[in-house]
């Protein structure tokens, strides 16, 4: 289940919000072995140390992808992800998380190409922070997706500007 | 603890940037200036904006207001209250992004780099930090203006950077 805190929901692009969430899932399933279960979540914030991987979309539309990994979820995730065990505190894991966040926003991009969509990927930004909160802009439309895997929860976020237009 | 490694940066990304955000904070506070205490992207409690550039490079620009500064400024930039954990301090921080963004790739364009906007994100916490990324050469810069310090973080990287890290799953897409 899903956390809609779209100010105007019935604007969000369904089919950005299902590239999106399917590029999720399928990269998760491809570290883990199995899909992570969507599940219920109240807030953009997170209790604790967490680490973000925030990554745009610009062409055919203009959105961005945030991905926020509890402490113990990150040197999990990346460890699985990498191969080797990776330091939460360490420079490695700003690596690790932004490359993360470039595979699912690469995942995404390939599936909003399939329905003519055209979009480039932005550099993949990490930081790191304590009872982060991610804050809506007026004029964007966002989603909040909480998910859990094998080690533990982690939350996307999803945030658009305006509806893709698709290229003839 | 942020790793300064301006010389792989191109310079008229880093001269556009800075030149931007000492314009901007000018316009708005009256009076800015670089600030050498600021260059650690590092907050004990604030409020990030993040915004990407897409062109024939990309690059990204981080700003990093202290919980303090960013009151003061929303109060400087919007002639009124703006409540810290509101979301209209997300509005003013993205605003100061996108403003920051759009002089500084302006600037790039007259240098013969142009590039595209992306939505800013912003994000309020406590201990914020940014982990260096080995492929992505990047500077944080202080400043300061009468509301309090701040700074800007720039990475930039040539497009289709390669991957230093490889996902552990065979089936994972590469």
């Amino acid at each position: 289940m899903e956390t809609v805190e779209c100010r105007n929901k019935s604007e969000m692009p369904c089919a950005l919000m299902d590239c999106i969430t399917e590029a999720v899932t399928s990269t998760f399933a491809s570290i883990y072995g199995r899909e992570p279960l969507e599940k219920d979540g109240s807030s953009g914030a997170s209790d604790g140390d967490s680490v973000l991987g925030i990554i745009s979309l610009v062409g055919g539309l203009q959105c961005s992808i945030v991905l926020g990994l509890p402490r113990e979820t990150a040197k999990a995730v990346t460890a699985k992800f990498a191969g080797f065990e990776i330091d939460y505190d360490g420079p490695d894991m700003g690596d690790v998380v932004g490359e993360l966040a470039n595979v699912v926003a690469g995942d995404a991009a390939g599936r909003l190409e399939s329905h003519g969509i055209k979009a480039d990927l932005s550099l993949p930004t990490v930081a790191r922070g304590s009872d982060v909160e991610m804050i809506q802009q007026d004029k964007t439309m966002s989603r909040l997706v909480h998910y859990e895997c094998t080690d533990g929860g982690f939350w996307v976020r999803i945030s658009a500007e305006a509806r893709p237009t698709a290229r003839n | 603890m942020e790793a300064v490694q301006e010389c792989k940066l191109p310079q008229p990304l880093v001269d556009g940037v800075k030149g931007a955000v000492i314009e901007v904070l000018d316009s708005i506070c009256g009076t800015s200036s670089e600030h050498a205490a600021g260059e650690h992207a590092e907050l004990a409690s604030g409020v990030i904006g993040v915004i990407s550039l897409i062109g024939q490079d990309a690059w990204s620009m981080m700003v990093g207001l202290p919980k303090d500064t960013a009151v003061a400024f929303a109060r400087q930039f919007t002639g009124s209250e703006v409540a810290y954990d509101s979301r209209d301090m997300g509005d003013v921080v993205g605003e100061l992004a996108n403003i920051i963004a759009g002089q500084a790739a302006g600037r790039m364009e007259a240098a013969g780099m142009k590039a595209n906007l992306s939505l800013p994100t912003i994000a309020r916490g406590n201990g914020i930090s940014v982990p260096l990324q080995y492929e992505l050469p990047s500077v944080c810069i202080g400043f300061l203006c009468p509301q309090g310090d701040l700074w800007v973080r720039i990475a930039s990287a040539k497009r289709s950077p390669s991957r230093r890290f490889r996902p552990a799953s065979s089936i994972c897409r590469s």
